[in-house]
Parts: C-alpha cells; sequence; structure tokens
C-alpha cells in the first residue's frame, strides 16, 4: 500500500513536473502552448540521409572551418579564419599594424564560434539539416547567427551526413529516460545554478550565479575571462529537445568533455539518475511559446540631406565593408560578397567607396545590376535586404532575398531609416 | 717582388676578410656603418596611394595627381595594367585626375622636378589632348584586366566624352549605364548631361544634370563647361 501511494505520488509529481509551463519569467504558471517534446519531435518522418563523402567537400566549398574548428578538414589559413582573426585583433594581436587602432574600433564580434567536435555524438541529423538551412539565433548571449548560407536542402543533408559521421538518423532507445523524474531535475539544475550560462526560455528562469563575477559564489569557480566565452557560446535549452536525443544529452550531461573535448561546459558531476532528471527537464518541460519578434516600423525618410559619408561612417564602414571589402585592401580577398567565399558566388559588391557602390552587383549570368534597383514593392533592394533581416529574425524571411547584415543582429530602425533616406535624395556624396 | 706579393694577397685577404666580418657581425654592428639593410620593408605606396584615392574622392585633383606622379614619375609608361595593383590604382587615380580637370595639371605641386611638371602639365592645348588621351588609354588597359568593373567603365565613358572621336562611343556607354542606375559619380552624369544637350536632347541633359546635383558634393560641378579647370577646394593648390 505504501509503495502504490509512493507510486501515485511520483506519478503526480512528475504529472506537476510535465504539467502547465510557467512564465519564462518564473512566475506563476500558465496553460500553455507547448513546444513539441521529445517524443513529439521522434515521431516526424526521418530526414533522407545525405552522402558523407559529398558533404565532407560542401564543407570544404561552404568554408565552414574559417569560423568553425572541430572538422575532420583542412584547417583554414590565419589569413582566412575569421574567428582567430578577430580574436588577435581584440587581443592586441594586430598592435605594430598602423591600422590596428582602427581595427579594434569595430572588431567586437566573432570572438567566440561553437567548435563542431562531438557532432555525430550530440546532435540529430534531422535538426543539423534544418539548422544549416534555415539557422536562428540560438545562443542567447551571443549577437552573431550562423549565416543563411545558399546551400540546397540536398547540400545540407550532405553536410549534416559528413557532421555525424553517416550514423543512421537515431531513434532513441525508450528506456533512455526511464524513471526519470523531471521536477528532480530542475531542483538539480537551480542547485548547480546552471542559468550562469543557458537559459531556457519559454521555462521558469534557472537560477543563476553571477557569471562573470570571478567571486560569484558559483559552483564552477572560474575567472570573469574564462566564463564570458562560455556564457556567449551557452545554447538556449529551449531547443535542445529539437537538437539532441534522449541518450545523447544524458551522456553529455554526465561528462561533456569525453564527448567534446574543448567544450566550455564543465562536468557537473552528477549520476546517472540525475543527468536522467535534468535530460527529461529540459526535453519534455513544456515551454511557453517564444516571445515573437517584431519587424520595426520603417521610420520615414530624413529631411535633412544625408551624405554618403554619414551612411559610411554609420553604416557602411562599422558593419558592411568586412563582407564587401576592397580586395586591393586584403590580398585579393574582398570578403564573401565581393570576390566570393561561403560558398556565395562572387558578386562583386564592394561597399568601402561611393562609386563602387554605385557600381552594384553581379548576377549569376555576370552582369551588372544596381543595388537600388527597386523590388516588387518599390523599396530599393539594398533597404529590402536591411528589412529582410529583421524578417529572418522574426520567423518570416523574404523568399529570394537574402537579409543584411548576413549572420549578425540586424540594423537598427534609425540606422535602415539612415540609409533609405540617402537613396531616396539620390544618394549624395 | 714583395710589392707584388703585397699587392696580390691584399687583393685576396681584404675582400675576405670583408666577408668574414660581415658573415661575423651583428646585426646591430652592420646597422653601424658595415652595411645595413632593413628587416622589414615599408612600401610607403599603400599610404600615399589611398590618400591620392582620398583626394580623387573629395575632388582635389591637383594633389591627387601630383602624389601620384611623385611616387611613379614613369606611370606614363605603363600602356597596360600591371599585376601591381598599387600602380594600377595610381593609374587610375591619375588618369581620372587628369580627365576630370580637362587634361590641365598646370596646377601640379611646386615640388614636382620641373621635367614631371613639363611632362603631365598639360598647358598648351596638344598636351591636354595628349593627357585625356593617355587617360582614356589607361582606363581601357584597366577596364581589360577588370571587365565587370563598373567604376571604371563609368569613368571610362566619362573620359571618351572628352574626345571628338569617341563621343559618340562614350554616349552610348553613358546612356546604358544611366538606364541601368549604374552610373558611378556625379560627374559621369555631367558628362551625360552635356552629350545630351550636343544631341539635341534638352530635356534629358536638364534630367541628367538633375541627378548630378542631387549626386555631388557641391553642386557646381554640374554647372563648369569642359575642360574647364574647376575651383579649388581648401588645401588644394
Amino acid at each position: 500500500m505504501r509503495t502504490l501511494s509512493l507510486c501515485l505520488a511520483l506519478a503526480l509529481a512528475a504529472c506537476r513536473g510535465a504539467g502547465s509551463a510557467p512564465t519564462s519569467d518564473g512566475n506563476a504558471p500558465v496553460a500553455s502552448v507547448t513546444a513539441p517534446t521529445e517524443t513529439a519531435i521522434d515521431a516526424t518522418p526521418v530526414e533522407p540521409m545525405g552522402d558523407v563523402a559529398r558533404g565532407k567537400e560542401a564543407v570544404a566549398r561552404f568554408q565552414c572551418a574559417r569560423c568553425h574548428e572541430g572538422m575532420d578538414t583542412e584547417p583554414a589559413s590565419p589569413t582566412r579564419h575569421c574567428v582567430q582573426c578577430h580574436v588577435k585583433v581584440m587581443a592586441g594581436g594586430f598592435d605594430a599594424k598602423p591600422k590596428a587602432s582602427d581595427w579594434k574600433k569595430h572588431v567586437a564580434h566573432l570572438a567566440a564560434v561553437p567548435s563542431l567536435r562531438g557532432a555525430q555524438k550530440r546532435f540529430r541529423y534531422e535538426w543539423l539539416v534544418r539548422y544549416v538551412t534555415e539557422p536562428h539565433d540560438l545562443r542567447p548571449a551571443l549577437s552573431q547567427n550562423m549565416p543563411r548560407l545558399a546551400i540546397s536542402r540536398d547540400e545540407a543533408r550532405d553536410v549534416a551526413a559528413y557532421l555525424i559521421d553517416g550514423a543512421a538518423a537515431m531513434r532513441p532507445p525508450s528506456e533512455a529516460l526511464e524513471g526519470a523524474d523531471a521536477e528532480r531535475g530542475r531542483k538539480v539544475m537551480d542547485n548547480l545554478q546552471c542559468g550562469s550560462c543557458h537559459r531556457m526560455s519559454g521555462a521558469a528562469a534557472l537560477t543563476a550565479g553571477t557569471p562573470l563575477g570571478p567571486e560569484a559564489p558559483t559552483t564552477y569557480q572560474r575567472s570573469a575571462e574564462e566564463k564570458r566565452p562560455a556564457v556567449m557560446l551557452a545554447p538556449d535549452l529551449r531547443f535542445t529537445r529539437e537538437r539532441m536525443h534522449a541518450s545523447a544529452l544524458v551522456a553529455w550531461l554526465l561528462d561533456p568533455a569525453s564527448i567534446k573535448a574543448d567544450t566550455l561546459m564543465p562536468k557537473p558531476g552528477l549520476t546517472r539518475e540525475q543527468a536522467k532528471d535534468v535530460a527529461a527537464y529540459i526535453l519534455r518541460t513544456p515551454l511557453a511559446p517564444p516571445a515573437p519578434r517584431p519587424v520595426p516600423e520603417a521610420l520615414t525618410n530624413l529631411e535633412r540631406r544625408v551624405s554618403y559619408d554619414e551612411v559610411a561612417r554609420e553604416v557602411f564602414d562599422v558593419t558592411c565593408r568586412h563582407c564587401h571589402g576592397n580586395p586591393d585592401d586584403a590580398l585579393g580577398d574582398g570578403g564573401p560578397g565581393n570576390t566570393g567565399g561561403f560558398g556565395f558566388k562572387r558578386r562583386g559588391i564592394n561597399l568601402t567607396s561611393y562609386e563602387e557602390i554605385q557600381g552594384g552587383y553581379l548576377d549569376d549570368a555576370g552582369k551588372r545590376h544596381s543595388l537600388f534597383e527597386p523590388t516588387a514593392d518599390g523599396t530599393p533592394r539594398m533597404v529590402a535586404a536591411l528589412n529582410a533581416r529583421h524578417r529572418e529574425e522574426a520567423g518570416t524571411p523574404t523568399p529570394n532575398l537574402r537579409g543584411m547584415p548576413l549572420g549578425f543582429a540586424p540594423l537598427s530602425a534609425e540606422q535602415i531609416q539612415l540609409v533609405s533616406s540617402w537613396v531616396a535624395q539620390g544618394r549624395p556624396r | 717582388m714583395f710589392h707584388a706579393l703585397h699587392t696580390t694577397l691584399r687583393s685576396i685577404l681584404v675582400p675576405a676578410a670583408t666577408v668574414g666580418m660581415l658573415a661575423l657581425a651583428s646585426p646591430a654592428a652592420l646597422a653601424c656603418g658595415g652595411g645595413w639593410w632593413p628587416e622589414v620593408t615599408i612600401d610607403h605606396r599603400i599610404e600615399g596611394v589611398a590618400g591620392a584615392e582620398r583626394d580623387l574622392a573629395e575632388g582635389r585633383y591637383q594633389i591627387a595627381a601630383g602624389k601620384v606622379i611623385r611616387m611613379i614619375p614613369h606611370i606614363h609608361a605603363y600602356g597596360a595594367a600591371t599585376k601591381d595593383p598599387l600602380v594600377n590604382r595610381s593609374m587610375r587615380v591619375l588618369a581620372v585626375a587628369s580627365m576630370r580637370s580637362g587634361g590641365d595639371l598646370s596646377a601640379l605641386d611646386a615640388e614636382l622636378p620641373e621635367e614631371l611638371t613639363t611632362e603631365f602639365a598639360g598647358t598648351s592645348e596638344s598636351a591636354k589632348k595628349a593627357n585625356l588621351e593617355w587617360s582614356v588609354k589607361a582606363l581601357k588597359a584597366l577596364r581589360k584586366q577588370k571587365k565587370d568593373d563598373a567604376t571604371l567603365k563609368s569613368e571610362l565613358a566619362e573620359a571618351m566624352a572628352l574626345l571628338p572621336e569617341t563621343q559618340r562611343k562614350a554616349k552610348k556607354t553613358l546612356e546604358r549605364l544611366a538606364q541601368k542606375d549604374l552610373l558611378t559619380s556625379p560627374e559621369a552624369y555631367r558628362a551625360l548631361s552635356k552629350l545630351r544637350a550636343s544631341a539635341g536632347d534638352t530635356q534629358g541633359a536638364a534630367t541628367a544634370q538633375e541627378r548630378c546635383r542631387n549626386m555631388a558634393r557641391d553642386a557646381s560641378i554640374c554647372e563648369v563647361g569642359l575642360g574647364t579647370p574647376r575651383t579649388p577646394v581648401d588645401g588644394e593648390s
């Protein structure tokens, strides 16, 4: 009888743990439209498996190694490795160069990019295919995203197949979380202060220490410098149920470094039971729908004269010129948006001078078109691309128009207003 | 005999000793007079060319031209684009600066040696024409190397518009680029405006002139006639 009562109590506790979702600020639970649970995701059709050999070739063609470590491919040279170069600039490694002080002013991003080591032991194949094709914001503390590449579904399957080393799409053993208790798992996470690095949007806020202070009373004593990349790279746990099978998550929680040697996630020191409980919480907790990202209203064009000098200072030179650069400044490499790279064809878009901007872009046939030609609704193409980035972040990408800046946070409404005003005024020098 | 021996020995030993000294000497000692060569070569043309391009962009044509000529005095000898991007960029700067001055570079920096200013100045009508012809030749050569460069295409058409024998072709190119909104400067619209006016297209000339005025930092450049050096801006000699 006592055993039966205990079972009932546990069952009820499990139900409570899997019941209504709290608001993401930790207030009283409300009824929720939940994100799909792990079992619902498992029921989705399996993506056809790609080809590993083609995937390796695609990884080289899309130049994944210019940002990501941890693949069995030719590493990018130091002059082509985006992250290494940025880290070196920020750390003062180029201070002897005449332009170093200029570079440091503008180089504040790409200091941390996730390594792909151990991908085959971590990720779901289907998620990799979807993410490579339609990347989204995965890491709340990292302002850059995976760029939206010119990659087909078939190519994405090949890349994913390569990354998981061709392992058949895994179906987790149903016993992976047998007996796990999500509510217990939540308590474990709170004790460990997982919220020091991770967010879990749609769930009650995770308990955090003070992630950036060396004196913080967290379980993991690290300096602020050590913690910062960890915080930047810590994914939103909301997406774990799509990214990882239960068995992979349990293994990860038990010993992250055994799966991904260069991980910044510390070993939580969990028992197997605790790891299952935490996995149950992460994978099964109902989640409130994500807060919608509004597309900002376009601001009216400015009446005052907007010069190229101002737009260059506030927009082009801040964000755009690194991918749309002058080849003569960088050993013939004008960036992916000019001379090509990351799988993009040569588009000839140089945003470093007034004349070059007027010179437009190259289409697939090598013909030049104006960057200001009107799109279907009359918006100049350049302005439309800036607006499209906001729509990508809102989950409604614009067909046939890649949002800019690629992989970076959208420009502010004021910045877009400046560009739009400049174009409307006839692009005064 | 002793003298002959001494001379022979000296002719062998002195060079040997010199080589030996160089081999043994530290870099510091080398720097102090035994011989010196820099460990790092700084190419001052990089900043020089960038500066000349800035002067060109801001309408300081004489200064831009002067900088290029000081760095590469033999630049007129280049008949084709080179493998050196700095030389190519310098060619473009001089070609455009000269072209937008109507071939008249008589206000070149007084620091240039006379033989150089004589070569480049364009004080006579024939000398101005020679400068314009060189501008067209240089821009054609650069365009041959960069066939899809819209800036070079626009500037070449602008230069060709200044020579009677190439005006027809220039107008065709300028019209095509204007139709696609690919004219890269207000000066190119000015050139188109003049050609349209010459062809009797008053409305078209006014439209192109209006585009020039919208784009130009100083709208007065859209009114200046062909071949007349523009009023120098601050800092221009």
